[in-house]
């Protein structure tokens, strides 16, 4: 490498410790996404139950359940958004500052960032119900 | 939806410096995260923890400081990008003093839950 000329590789692995950093970051979304769609389950073990206690005059899925199911697909959304913006930021990142026409090219916009955020209160909202739902 | 206004304004920052304040931003997302799972977590599989409506009271509360964190987190990364923008200091904010208090009183209450229920 002669000097002045920009190095081929960051030595201080910035691109793949951002890459690694939206992985992790999905990884504990799925986490809160799993507890969301167990009290979905839960709640459709109890109609079943309940269902088969009441023989034909059963009600197949208690309002309850169906508000529980709501929860438990936003949530899925919003997972599926924050994947959608990993997915993104990982396909700049994964190649590094080498092929784009400036280094700081590789910085993220503020709408995946913003979409992101967003992700996350609609997650909340989510949980909120879920949680209150369970009263 | 555009590039808020700022973006416009000042010099691009090293592209480290983005990256740094991109990782900032999501460890903070990430702390959210686990707030929530936590609220939901303890709800769900914890139910005997205290009675019913103090717990759903304390899940949400936790929950909602999730909320709270999520979007407060991606204002504290425009305004770092802003001051690295400019060449200024990093602003200051009571985030860190905030999400302190939040978790030391969040593990205190339940530390008192489970020595009241055990």
């Amino acid at each position: 490498m002669s000097t002045g000329e920009a190095p081929a590789r960051d030595p201080g692995l910035q691109p793949e410790r951002t890459a690694l950093s939206w992985k992790r970051t999905l990884f504990s979304a799925v986490v809160a996404d799993l507890f969301i769609w167990r009290a979905w389950i839960h709640g459709m073990s109890g109609d079943h139950r309940q269902a088969q206690a009441d023989g034909l005059l059963a009600v197949p899925f208690s309002a309850h359940t169906v508000a529980l199911g709501v929860c438990a697909v936003v949530a899925c959304l919003t997972t599926i958004t924050l994947v959608l913006c990993a997915v993104r930021r990982v396909t700049v990142l994964r190649y590094g500052v080498e092929p784009l026409g400036h280094p700081t090219d590789i910085a993220p916009d503020a709408l995946t960032l913003r979409t992101a955020s967003a992700a996350i209160v609609m997650l909340a909202v989510a949980a909120i119900c879920a949680i209150a739902l369970g009263i | 939806m555009r590039e808020p206004a700022w973006r416009r304004t000042g010099e691009r920052p090293d592209y480290r410096f983005s990256l740094a304040n991109e990782r900032t931003f999501l460890a903070w997302i990430r702390t959210a995260l686990a707030l929530l799972a936590g609220a939901i977590g303890i709800d769900q599989l914890a139910p005997e923890i205290a009675p019913t409506v103090f717990r759903v009271i304390l899940c949400i509360l936790l929950a909602a400081v999730a909320a709270g964190l999520a979007v407060v987190s991606y204002r504290r990364w425009g305004r770092h990008e802003q001051a690295m923008r400019h060449n200024e200091d990093l602003p200051h904010s009571w985030l860190m003093m905030g999400m302190t208090v939040v978790v030391a009183v969040a593990g205190l209450v339940f530390a008192i839950l489970l020595l009241v229920r055990h």
